[in-house]
């Protein structure tokens, strides 16, 4: 609140009580009042006048400047009702009031929201449970009766899809439901290999593994999934011959890093600031294999989530390397503090 | 031989499990009635109880935790649940391994026999004609003289072992080799079977394993 915007606001008020002390000031000098009582009236009107604007101006600025200030510093904006306080002029009321209502209402609104995005992960969660029973059931008939061997792709693929929605659900939830501690990064890669040997063993994908028998501070479960979404494309993406996928860590002062290396098609430049955007799935999403550019965003989404950090390195036709980052435990051991 | 009691509430699944586990060998009672599970369950005395979760009338946790009052038994839980704090939860409440669904039916079969083995720890060989195989120690013994194999050859052999006298698939052998993280490629597993081919003979094991063209391997 400025003083010049405040004056040009009051601009009507401040000219009518002129007009109107000259009026009166003119009609004294008419019926000849001495013209010292008629100064000393002129100055006492002015001072009335200036004390009388100068309490409204205060009392306004000291409210709006509190105000706004504690707005500036909001990282919620649509909070800025709960640190308003009461102000004791009567428009100042109004507008309390009103936005008082206004907060109410959306409070409402964004409750019903949040309940019904709950609802509606907890039905998918529910969802998920239950069809993962005939699943189970598909995949334990396909050993008992090898007949029906060549079933396993597409209940692999069912699987997967599966895994995808829960991840997407769960990483839209606002509410907290991972546990990070000390993992085994070795027991998680082994894992999600063997989760993918059938389509690494079809391609005849080489695997390496190099020393990865560190513990890392994650939600094993999370990782195992977003290890496979990364894995996944790595299998899918791969050359004919020679494919090779190699997973290894790097020990830095402050994060352990988790390399993922392929020789595969690789990214093109241009393609590759967008690979972990929501529904990118670029000129390789378009050669053959099925994409729904789910995968890597969801990646992004769950790290972030966990803290860790996720990056991609790429040279078209050659590579593909990801790197997943963990910070060591003197920085969870930092935040908690 | 030991007695595996399936507690599964889905009738289906139930009797793949079943099937499952007849065709390796084991012993498998079901329970059809949840309504009196743990008296139920304890009073078929098994060596290892298959427990899923979501279950009528009492849920597998409080089931596990009524079991654990009274028995030692080893309790495996299967679940669709799979969260860290669902895994934490049930190993608190004294389950001995937990898998999630939908598991694959080797997995499901090695941790069943590395459960058993704990209860048979000091007894953690294998025998193979007057040859004393060691996992632990990754070795051969025959007649005084020992023979050291590396992982692969190890997980080959006693792969082969589990079903001697019959045929063994190039695909059966690579499924096992993975789901024991010994991730290896075809040319490797050629190399390594002939490797072990080797060994086997340096200790007087000639030609016991077999090639069968278009067929796979077998250990006589």
């Amino acid at each position: 609140m400025r003083t010049k915007d405040y004056i040009k606001d009051k601009i009507v008020e401040i000219a009518l009580l002129l007009g109107f002390g000259l009026l009166a000031g003119f009609l004294l000098i008419v019926f000849q009042v001495t013209p010292t009582l008629i100064y000393l009236l002129g100055i006492l009107y002015v001072l009335v006048l200036l004390s009388l604007f100068t309490y409204e101006y205060l009392r306004r600025t000291f409210f709006y400047r509190t105000f706004l200030n504690a707005l500036e510093q909001l990282d919620k904006k649509y909070l800025a009702f709960e640190l308003m306080s009461k102000p004791k002029f009567y428009d100042g009321k109004i507008l309390y009031q009103a936005l008082y209502e206004a907060s109410k209402s959306m409070n409402e609104y964004v409750r019903l929201y949040e309940k019904n995005t709950i609802d509606f992960k907890e039905y998918i969660e529910l969802w998920v449970h239950e069809i993962k029973i005939p699943l189970s059931t598909c995949i334990l008939m396909m050993h008992n009766h090898p007949e029906l061997k060549k079933l396993a792709p597409e209940i692999r693929r069912i699987e997967e899809d599966i895994d995808q929605v829960l991840y997407y659900a769960r990483s839209n939830a606002t509410e907290k439901d991972y546990l990070i501690k000390k993992t085994s990064l070795e027991d998680v890669v082994n894992t999600v290999i063997r989760k993918h040997k059938e389509n690494i063993l079809l391609r005849n994908i080489q695997i390496e593994i190099q020393n990865v028998d560190v513990e890392v501070f994650s939600d094993a479960k999370w990782l195992e999934f977003m290890l496979g979404q990364i894995l996944s494309n790595s299998i899918k993406y791969s050359k004919e011959k020679d494919a090779k996928i190699c997973l290894s860590t790097i020990n830095h002062k402050d994060d352990t890093t988790l390399v993922i290396e392929d020789n595969g098609i690789g990214i093109k430049p241009s393609d590759l600031p967008r690979i972990f955007d929501k529904s990118f799935t670029g000129e390789n999403g378009r050669i053959g294999a099925s994409s729904t550019g789910m995968g890597l965003y969801l990646c992004k989404k769950l790290a972030s989530k966990l803290g860790l950090k996720i990056e991609a390195q790429s040279k078209e036709g050659e590579y593909t390397k990801i790197y997943i980052h963990f910070p060591k435990e003197e920085f969870y051991q930092g935040t908690r503090d | 031989m030991a007695k595996i009691m399936i507690v599964e509430d889905d009738q289906t699944l139930r009797e793949e499990v079943k099937s499952l586990l007849d065709h390796h060998g084991y012993e498998t009672i079901t329970l059809t009635n949840f309504i009196d599970s743990v008296e139920e369950i304890l009073s078929s005395n098994p060596d290892l109880v298959l427990l899923d979760i979501t279950l009528p009338t009492l849920s597998g946790e409080q089931i596990l935790k009524e079991i654990r009052k009274k028995s030692d038994v080893f309790v495996i839980m299967l679940t669709s649940k799979n969260t860290e704090m669902d895994e934490v939860l049930s190993m608190s409440y004294g389950a001995d391994d937990y898998i999630s669904k939908p598991y694959h039916p080797t997995i499901l079969l090695l941790h069943i026999e590395s459960i058993l083995k704990r209860r048979e720890h000091h007894e953690d060989t294998l025998k193979y004609q007057d040859v004393i195989v060691n996992p632990l120690k990754s070795t051969l013994e025959r007649k005084g003289q020992t023979l050291l194999l590396s992982k692969n050859e190890l997980g080959i052999f006693v792969y082969l072992l589990k079903h001697v006298g019959t045929i063994v698939t190039r695909d059966d052998l690579m499924n096992y080799l993975w789901d024991t993280n010994v991730f290896i490629d075809d040319n490797t597993l050629t190399v390594n079977m002939n490797r072990l081919r080797k060994k086997l003979e340096e200790i007087g094991l000639e030609n016991v394993i077999e090639t069968r063209r278009g067929q796979g391997y077998i250990l006589l």
